[in-house]
């Protein structure tokens, strides 16, 4: 009886794809409103989806999240794909050793606003661990003409990012 | 001898690097975010100062009769005395030049060769156009970057989704290279990519570049092997007009007559070019 559930506990487990997603705050900006109202709908949606948030800074959530949050020092040991969301997120995830898969959601053109250096940049784009993601085709074209590299076009969070993993 | 440069634009950083490749003890003084220069030189004790005149530099000067002074512009000052040897200007009239208190160098664009120098090729940074954002930006940027694959790198931030932020001397020799074509305006790099073996357009009538147009722009990036022999005819040429910073501070201390650095600069060169 036990091993029996010791199985099944596992194939729950095993099933499951935990989904980390790195962020600088979950506030009040559109960027973390439309990440949390699409992680909702993903958890919502596709009940084996565990999503778990690594927030660097706390802040009060506009929309209640549905999905745990939990600080940035323990993306490290995040077992499954995980998702950067800026420039400095990147930078962490690719130090993070235990993640499956590594992505860099670019919901804005970075580089337009951060003070950061064309080599630096660089280093982190175009590194060949990091997939890149972003919200329409128009960043798309972009994107791939300024750093040579394909661009995975995320446009409904919900319905793509299941496809994705 | 210490050389003291005052930072006016990026004209004063190629200079002083050239300066530094035939004397380390070379200070570069930026005015709006360092002390009076009149603390430096009591620090420093520069035998050479290259600056635009004020109040502060005569007073500092005043105390160290060795010092020389070379100055910036054409600006007139009443305490300009015998320690001021040489000013650095643009080309001049005929007519002014008579008229001026010293001698005078005028300073012609010129190859950055003790920066931007022994470019790569980096197929990761391939690109077809390259702009390197100095100073201005041609108007016609905006209407062709959705059309190629360009990048643009420098410090003078363009309002365009293909800016891609600052980047090293030694990286923009390794993208000068690595792209098809360098999109020149008003001679901000043509010189350095001249140097360096790559391709530009530039907006000026140049007798080594052809220039911008949108045909000669989609003709140029179909046509390898022009490209590559008007690079080619273009580095020969730079190397033999000697149009350069090295040759550039050459000229300065031929002006001032110090031949000891006069020759430093000529082994600087030669192991260079």
């Amino acid at each position: 009886m036990i091993e029996n559930t010791n199985i099944n506990v596992r194939r729950f487990l095993i099933e499951f794809i935990n989904v980390g997603v790195l962020v600088d705050k979950l506030g009040h900006d559109q960027k973390s409103i439309c990440l949390t109202k699409g992680l909702n709908k993903l958890v919502k949606d596709e009940p084996y989806f565990s999503v778990l948030v690594y927030y660097m800074e706390y802040d009060k959530q506009f929309v209640v999240p549905n999905f745990s949050l939990l600080h940035d020092n323990e993306a490290f040991g995040h077992d499954g794909p995980c998702i950067a969301t800026n420039f400095r997120s990147a930078r962490r995830l690719l130090n993070c050793v235990r993640p499956t898969r590594k992505f860099y959601f670019l919901w804005d053109l970075d580089w337009l606003y951060e003070s950061v250096d064309f080599e630096e940049y660089s280093k982190i784009i175009m590194n060949k661990e990091l997939e890149l993601l972003t919200r329409n085709t128009e960043y798309q074209g972009i994107i791939q003409r300024c750093w040579n590299k394909p661009v995975t076009s995320i446009e409904d969070i919900a319905s793509q990012f299941k496809n994705l993993f | 001898m210490s050389i003291l440069i005052e930072y006016t634009g990026p004209l004063t950083t190629k200079l002083a690097a050239a300066f530094m490749s035939v004397e380390p003890q070379t200070i570069v003084w930026n005015p709006a975010s360092h002390h009076s220069i009149y603390n430096l030189v009591d620090i420093h004790k520069p035998s050479l100062i290259i600056a635009r005149p004020n109040e502060h530099l005569f007073r500092a000067i005043d105390r160290y009769k060795d010092c020389k002074v070379i100055l910036w512009g054409l600006d007139r000052f009443p305490y300009i005395n015998e320690q001021c040897l040489l000013r650095l200007c643009n080309k001049l009239h005929p007519d002014i030049a008579e008229s001026l208190d010293v001698d005078y160098l005028e300073i012609e664009p010129m190859a950055n060769v003790c920066q931007i120098i022994n470019g790569k090729i980096k197929t990761k940074w391939q690109t077809d156009l390259l702009f390197i954002a100095n100073c201005e930006k041609p108007p016609y940027l905006n209407r062709i970057s959705p059309q190629y694959s360009l990048k643009i790198v420098g410090p003078y931030k363009i309002d365009n989704p293909c800016y891609l932020g600052r980047c090293s001397p030694q990286t923009e020799a390794d993208l000068i290279v690595t792209s098809k074509i360098t999109l020149d305006y008003n001679k901000n790099c043509l010189l350095d990519v001249a140097f360096n073996g790559g391709f530009a357009l530039t907006n000026l009538d140049d007798e080594i570049y052809p220039k911008y147009n949108d045909e000669n722009l989609s003709s140029f990036l179909k046509n390898k092997k022009e490209r590559h022999k008007i690079a080619k005819e273009a580095q020969q040429y730079i190397r033999d007009k000697r149009l350069t910073t090295l040759d550039c501070i050459k000229n300065i201390f031929d002006k001032i007559g110090d031949r000891e650095y006069k020759h430093k600069c000529e082994e600087v060169s030669n192991r260079i070019y």
